[in-house]
């Protein structure tokens, strides 16, 4: 059985009618291909852009959600893919692990993670999610279930491959030990982008996760006024036994019938924040508050409306950073738009696939969709292509195949090498579509 | 440490059951004829709580007699004290209508009654009634048993033998205080079959029968329960029906 359900990406832009299947078993899941030809596997459907659903069908694997294996002697553990991050977080926490590639919510799937291969807060210590991946166990219709390890060429293209090269069954994992339970969080205030870039060079080789919020709407000297975080782990326990912990499913996808940001509710919000944050500049947090900063904030979401959002999300190499930004300042304004949220990390890495990975800062700025978005993100995008940006397709349902082109060198062998794998393209997206990987 | 067997552990509230008892301290055996869904279950049960969790495959319409036996030997010789059976296994068929075929009837009749009521008879001869553990055999039934119609009849006719027999069952035990069978009639629960259904009411989540499940197994209790508990009004209002209505109805 299947449910016939409309799914909409996270920021509300894209929207198909597939048929939602569910199966609980693998020998039910293997079943759905006798009837379905073209289908895509889905986590949480969590991704900003429709990477788990399509016009025919989609498989959510939510059931499988077990642990496959655990071997803490030699830091090593297994798990389905379907797994929530909440979860295999808290399981590994009382065991005395964590796992450090998160991103910001407990929702989001392990098999999803696999699939964009994604980035934490510290992703210039930690890399993506593939620097943590030993090996995984895919299944492909016309190929059976296959544990690809790094050797295999199938690794590379199932890594941030969109769930285009299977069914991820279970996915092996490096963990680490935990060193704390608590995590020291100090706040550096910065009084604009270039302070703030400079902060965040200088100190990150001291910390875990280091990351920046700004004021976008600021002008002259003052823009980019904002906050610079830095955590690292205590260096002791407060208590011996680590207690498990939960973070029960809050609603995410709805939104309010209206956009409420606007420019004067915007300036608010800012100071308010500003003025929050830098009362208390040091302070001592429990790990679990730390992990998912998006947890407990979803009214944030809530607010822009059911006309949906953009999340416009790239990494520019450092030296190019301030005069891009600057540049970018003058699209925003030149069309009105609302920056809600801006915030940088530091990304380390070579760029491969579609994969959001590079050396550079990585900037993050959403905003409400308005008649002119549209446009000022074409221009965005010329701007970021012409700095040698990288952009995340995970997190903008617009991107088309023409901007990919531009920005990824591989994408023609990964589309060549993609269709070469699944020739009957059993596995597509819309997003996979709209970029032209599986059209 | 409480030790109970679970047939229909692979999928849905079986499942489900097993992740209750399991985080409540038992020791379990996982049963379906999916050997390799109960294994994966009874692997994350051990990592997560770190009780004893084995598992034994048997297929309920094709195990014969001999398998049956063999099956329930090797139970208890896992567990001696084994204590505890519940039974959520079930199947019904799209083709469960007038026009069923007997081999449907068969299978339909071994799953849900014929084999099951061997299982409990074997469980029943290989447990010390005399001893100080107190026992439990947990049987999952549906609300299709309270009228029977066209769809599911053969589906419903088995589980209400099933029902009967444990009432007898229990007829015969009664003197012995600590053996209690508990008959679940279960209205919609999420599983594979219900998903993607059109159905009356939402479906319930398996873990919140499990936990009620569970919650009765501590008490002597010897009855019928509805799970949903609302369902036992639905199914009186059904009875009361009278014919030239219930005829007409289609559902």
């Amino acid at each position: 059985m299947y449910l016939n359900k409309k799914i909409k990406s996270f920021d509300h832009l894209e929207i198909s009618t597939t048929r939602v299947y569910r199966p609980e078993s693998f020998k039910s899941m293997t079943q759905i291909f006798l009837n379905e030809k073209n289908t895509i596997t889905r986590g949480s459907g969590l991704s900003y852009s429709l990477a788990s659903g399509n016009n025919n069908s989609a498989i959510t694997f939510n059931k499988f959600n077990r642990i496959i294996s655990f071997s803490p002697e030699r830091n090593e553990i297994e798990v389905e893919a379907g797994i929530k991050l909440g979860e295999f977080v808290s399981f590994l926490y009382t065991k005395g692990y964590y796992f450090p590639v998160l991103p910001g919510y407990p929702e989001i799937t392990l098999g999803g993670c696999l699939a964009f291969n994604v980035h934490g807060k510290g992703q210039f210590k930690t890399g993506n999610f593939e620097q943590s991946v030993l090996d995984f166990e895919l299944y492909h219709p016309k190929y059976g279930v296959q544990r690809i390890t790094k050797e295999n060429p199938i690794f590379q293209l199932s890594i941030g491959g969109m769930g285009l090269t299977g069914v991820i069954l279970s996915i092996r994992l490096k963990i680490l030990k935990i060193p704390s339970d608590k995590v020291i969080l100090q706040k550096r205030l910065c009084k604009n982008f270039a302070e703030a870039l400079e902060i965040l060079i200088n100190e990150s080789p001291k910390y875990n996760y280091v990351y920046s919020w700004h004021d976008f709407n600021k002008e002259k000297k003052s823009f980019g006024k904002g906050i610079v975080f830095m955590e690292k782990f205590h260096d002791s326990f407060s208590t011996n036994e680590l207690a498990s912990f939960e973070f029960p499913s809050r609603n995410i996808e709805s939104r309010f019938p209206l956009c409420l940001y606007n420019s004067l509710s915007i300036q608010l919000v800012n100071i308010y924040y500003y003025q929050k944050e830098k009362i208390n500049i040091s302070q001592l947090l429990s790990y679990k508050n730390t992990v998912f900063p998006i947890y407990g904030n979803e009214i944030y979401y809530r607010f822009f409306g059911k006309k949906g959002f953009h999340e416009y999300q790239v990494i520019i190499p450092i030296e190019k950073f301030i005069k891009y930004i600057e540049k970018l300042n003058l699209i925003i304004k030149k069309y009105k738009i609302i920056i809600t949220l801006s915030s940088l990390k530091i990304f380390s890495g070579k760029q491969t696939n579609l994969n959001f990975s590079s050396n550079g800062i990585c900037l993050a700025l959403d905003f409400p969709v308005t008649p002119n978005s549209h446009i000022a993100l074409s221009e965005i995008d010329i701007l970021s292509i012409e700095y040698s940006g990288i952009l995340n397709i995970s997190k903008d349902s617009r991107i088309n195949e023409k901007i990919c082109k531009a920005i990824f060198n591989d994408y023609e062998e990964f589309k060549n090498k993609l269709y070469e794998y699944d020739p009957d393209v059993i596995f597509s997206s819309t997003l996979s579509d709209r970029i032209g990987i599986t059209r | 440490m409480k030790k109970a067997l679970i047939f229909g552990a692979s999928t849905g509230l079986g499942k489900s059951m097993g992740y209750v008892l399991s985080e409540k301290g038992y020791d379990l055996i996982l049963s379906a004829s999916d050997t390799s869904e109960i294994a994966k279950n009874a692997s994350d049960m051990k990592i997560r709580y770190s009780n004893e969790i084995d598992y034994i495959s048997l297929d309920l319409f094709r195990a014969d007699d001999i398998k049956i036996e063999e099956y329930i030997k090797k139970c208890f010789s896992i567990h001696s004290d084994l204590s505890t059976l519940i039974i959520t296994s079930g199947l019904n068929d799209p083709e469960d209508n007038k026009d069923i075929s007997n081999d449907i009837i068969e299978k339909l009749v071994n799953v849900n009654y014929l084999s099951v009521i061997k299982l409990i008879n074997l469980f029943l001869k290989h447990i010390n009634l005399n001893s100080h553990l107190e026992f439990r055999i947990v049987v999952c039934s549906s609300i299709a048993t309270s009228r029977n119609r066209e769809k599911n009849n053969i589906y419903a006719s088995a589980k209400l033998a099933l029902e009967a027999y444990c009432e007898g069952i229990q007829h015969a035990y009664s003197k012995h205080s600590n053996l209690a069978i508990q008959v679940y009639r279960l209205g919609y629960i999420d599983s594979p079959k219900s998903y993607g259904q059109k159905l009356l009411f939402p479906p319930l989540d398996p873990k919140i029968i499990s936990k009620k499940i569970f919650s009765n197994l501590s008490k002597p209790y010897r009855r019928f329960f509805y799970l949903p508990h609302y369902w036992f009004y639905i199914v009186k209002i059904l009875q009361l029906l009278p014919w030239f209505i219930y005829k007409k109805l289609n559902f």
